[in-house]
């Protein structure tokens, strides 16, 4: 019998998986967009592949745990850590979603890069564009900084999300994620670009 | 029941045209359509009655003889109108009719069975005209002979001559005659063509039908082509002998002195009409007559009159099972007796092939029934024939030219009907127009292409006049619009890439207010690579292409009844309802689809990239089915093999990016257009 791919549960599954990623730093997902798509969906993908491997949630999600931990950044490991718990734990609750799921399995597999591009695209396009605005201006990305212009400063990149988002809670979600990535990263950015000038 | 509301008002007017207003009321005639009585009678006063009548004559769904049914269906149903006030047996209007149903009010004092023997008779009369005369609509006779009459070699039979009775040799050379003379005339006519008309023709066997050569030598000495002539024709001193390495040497080289050509015509056709009376025409053209079946015009009209029926009367004939005679069924409708060959010309491609037993016994003998015959040659008559191969590398056959057929019930009259042909054939000509530009630019001709050719062309007189003006518009701003509407673009492109050598029809299917259209547009084309039904195969599968097509129409017309492809228009409830699109027998909301899917097609049209040799419109055809079957699946694909960071391999990349402007801070091209795609796929 065909079985249907659950879209809205694999959707939540998504959202929780790449915000876990993105919050625990690192390169878990890239800092620039120019990454290769295997940098998108490395860590993703290797979940995915333990869950089938195991066919258990639990014993799949532990073995990923542990190497996203590893690779996570020294930084943000602890600090982040109850994103992973909460990941396990809507893991969990929902394993019939995984487990003897081939379907769900590869409908994700195969889908994987347009769901990250997805999240990643306007968050990156927003610290990217930020950043790049404050070349050569190290004071720019300093947290007082950044929280006073960021809106100011990337407006016509929020304007243009707008015609895909609309103006509401989902386009103001990504806008602050976006902000608070950039304060968490602002070191790797001012690093990243001042070794951009130097070549 | 609303949806019968133009079968009522067509009913009240005919009935206070005639004089009878309020007989019987309009709703009623109305309701008797949908529930799709046969024949319902009501008496007057004077003696006389007024009765609904159905005429029910079968269409066979088959793509070969289609098109042909559909249009013997329109001759038949006008010749009953015709064969009544004729014969004086009363007034008939046609009230609403679908492809096989047609709903008449008559008024009169005759019985069915008079009836019928009128319509007999009428058919019979009309028989030559439906297959020889020049279109005439009001009369139910479309296309023209000498679209039939365009091959240039003889090889195999070009010429559907297996459907056309013997009783009609006469009318049939007489037409040929007259097409051979205008090409005579013309000095690019390509002399094969001639040569392959005067071999079919007027052959004796085989041997000459299939050499060129063989015809003319038989036909010099028996002094029916004059031979000083011909001789002059070729350049051929008074030494020299005609043999046949000097006859392909001159033909090859065009060595062809057209004025001699056309006195060797004259001649020829003067000493074929005295032939004629002296030896009689089966003498004069017998390999043609060889090849004509059995059957007087009478045997004609019953063939075409079988499974008909006018109100309960059977027209056929009461048969309860059709006497097969120890022949095979007809390959194509399986119910009546095959007696007409199956050659390439009459069967398309697929002749020969092992459809039934009828290849194993004997392949290319009789395969078709007379009334799929008259279909196929009917469909030929229309769309003329072409010699084509259906793979890069196989043989070439002549076929009948293959289409694209679109069903659409609106109000529209003839000259509704004649405008929506003349916007079609302005959009073909514009089309081409710009292609043959594009190719002298050394540019890809696109939908892109001509809007950039619209905007630059600010100078009025230079722009072209294709489109009427369409209230304040002129005829290059309406182009400009139309070609500017994103959600008819993939149509339009759909439609440049459509055969550019078939005419496109609009046909108006019976009369009235409310009147059935068939546009009849020409195949798509193949990429140089591919075989030839390659690109309509992959269009004709996918709804979302056809959706596109249907939306261009719709745009043209400007009317939101439904439209039909790939299923039949019924006159039953559901069966036509406003603004539906009808694809593969199933009904979609119109406007809902525009709008679901056009975004979708845009994208893929936009992504798909030009392979060489390959047809670019079934490339996004497919991606956009992609998109639709598996969208973040899909669209992970394009994501990934777009160029859309710097530095990547634009040549080798397997689509095209949509935007090239990069956004600093982030290495990638404007990923906007992307976004919003994948908003869209997430709520298909």
């Amino acid at each position: 019998m065909v079985k249907q791919v659950d879209t809205a549960k694999l959707e939540e599954f998504c959202g929780l998986l790449f915000r876990a990623l993105d919050r625990l730093g690192g390169d878990l997902l890239p800092l620039f967009l120019s990454e290769r798509p295997t940098g998108y969906e490395k860590y993703p993908r290797l979940l995915l592949g333990h869950i089938r491997f195991y066919d258990n949630v639990e014993a799949g999600f532990e073995e990923w745990k542990s190497k996203v931990l590893r690779d996570a950044s020294d930084y943000r490991r602890e600090e982040e850590f109850p994103e992973l718990l909460s990941l396990k734990r809507w893991l969990l609750d929902n394993r019939g979603l995984f487990e003897g799921r081939k379907d769900n399995l590869n409908h994700l597999k195969r889908s994987l890069y347009a769901r990250v591009y997805e999240y990643l695209y306007p968050r990156r396009l927003l610290t990217g564009a930020y950043a790049e605005a404050n070349r050569g201006n190290p004071d720019g990305l300093e947290e007082n900084a950044i929280r006073s212009d960021f809106r100011r400063v990337v407006e016509p990149h929020i304007d243009k999300l707008a015609e895909v988002y609309g103006q509401g809670e989902r386009l103001d979600g990504i806008v602050t994620e976006a902000e608070e990535f950039l304060i968490t990263n602002r070191q790797r950015y001012r690093w990243k670009l001042r070794e951009i000038d130097a070549t | 029941m609303n949806e019968f509301h133009f079968v009522a008002k067509a009913a009240d007017e005919t009935l206070s045209r005639w004089g009878l207003p309020n007989a019987v009321d309009g709703q009623a005639v109305g309701a008797l359509v949908a529930d799709g009585a046969a024949y319902w009678e009501q008496q007057l006063p004077d003696g006389s009655h007024l009765a609904l009548i159905r005429f029910f004559s079968p269409v066979v769904r088959r793509e070969e003889v289609f098109l042909g049914n559909v249009l013997l269906n329109d001759f038949l149903s006008k010749a009953l109108s015709r064969a009544v006030e004729k014969n004086g047996l009363g007034r008939m209007a046609l009230l609403a009719n679908d492809l096989e149903n047609y709903y008449y009010l008559y008024h009169g004092r005759a019985a069915l069975e008079k009836m019928a023997e009128a319509f007999r008779e009428e058919v019979l009369t009309s028989l030559p005209g439906l297959y020889f005369d020049d279109e005439d609509p009001g009369l139910g006779i479309y296309g023209d002979v000498g679209r039939m009459l365009t091959f240039y070699k003889s090889n195999i039979e070009p010429f559907p001559a297996f459907a056309v009775p013997p009783d009609l040799l006469s009318h049939l050379l007489h037409k040929v005659n007259e097409r051979l003379r205008q090409l005579a005339e013309k000095k690019d006519t390509n002399i094969n063509i001639i040569l392959a008309v005067l071999s079919f023709f007027y052959s004796r066997d085989g041997a000459e039908m299939q050499s060129f050569y063989a015809f003319l030598r038989r036909a010099m000495e028996e002094g029916l082509l004059p031979p000083d002539a011909m001789r002059a024709v070729f350049a051929l001193g008074p030494g020299d002998d005609f043999d046949k390495d000097v006859f392909t040497e001159r033909k090859k080289a065009q060595v062809v002195d057209r004025d001699q050509l056309q006195a060797a015509i004259t001649g020829f056709l003067k000493n074929v009409r005295q032939t004629k009376d002296q030896e009689g025409i089966e003498m004069l053209a017998a390999n043609l007559a060889g090849k004509m079946p059995a059957l007087s015009l009478a045997q004609v009209v019953d063939a075409l009159a079988q499974g008909t029926q006018l109100g309960f009367l059977p027209l056929g004939g009461k048969r309860e099972k059709v006497d097969l005679q120890g022949r095979l069924p007809c390959r194509f409708c399986g119910i009546d007796a095959a007696i007409i060959l199956e050659k390439n010309i009459t069967g398309g491609f697929g002749a020969g092939r092992f459809y039934n037993q009828s290849p194993k016994l004997r392949p290319f003998e009789e395969a078709l029934c007379a009334r799929c015959g008259v279909g196929g040659y009917l469909m030929t008559k229309l769309l003329g024939m072409h010699i084509a191969r259906p793979q890069p590398k196989s043989k070439d056959f002549p076929v009948p030219k293959q289409y694209n057929l679109v069903f659409h019930y609106g109000h529209h009259d003839e000259t509704g009907a004649q405008r929506l042909t003349t916007k079609v054939d302005g959009i073909f000509r514009v089309m081409d127009r710009y292609r043959t530009q594009a190719w002298e630019e050394k540019r890809p001709f696109s939908i892109q292409y001509v809007q950039e050719q619209l905007a630059n062309d600010s100078d009025e007189r230079r722009a072209p006049q294709e489109l009427e003006p369409e209230g304040e518009l002129s005829e290059k701003e309406a182009l400009a619009v139309l070609f500017a509407d994103d959600a008819v673009a993939p149509g339009l492109e759909a439609l440049g890439q459509m055969r550019a050598d078939v005419q496109a029809h609009v046909l108006p299917l019976g009369v009235g207010h409310y009147r059935l259209l068939a546009f009849i547009l020409p195949q798509l084309r193949p990429g140089r690579d591919e075989a030839l039904d390659f690109s309509q195969r992959r269009f004709s599968r996918s709804r979302l292409a056809t959706f596109t097509l249907l939306a261009l129409l719709r745009k043209l017309c400007a009317c939101k009844g439904p439209y039909y492809f790939q299923s039949a228009p019924t006159l039953a409830p559901g069966g036509f309802d406003h603004n539906t699109f009808y694809v593969q027998g199933k009904a979609y909301n119109a406007d809902e689809v525009i709008r679901h899917y056009s975004a979708i097609v845009n994208f893929a049209r936009r992504v798909a990239k030009r392979r060489e040799g390959h047809s670019l419109l079934a490339d996004w055809i497919l991606l956009s089915d992609r998109l639709v079957n598996d969208p973040l699946g899909a669209f992970s694909d394009v994501l990934r093999d777009s160029p859309l960071r710097g530095g990547d391999d634009l040549q080798n990349a397997r689509y095209r990016r949509i935007s090239n402007e990069f956004i600093g801070g982030t290495g990638m091209v404007d990923g906007i257009e992307y976004l919003k795609l994948m908003d869209q796929l997430k709520r298909l």
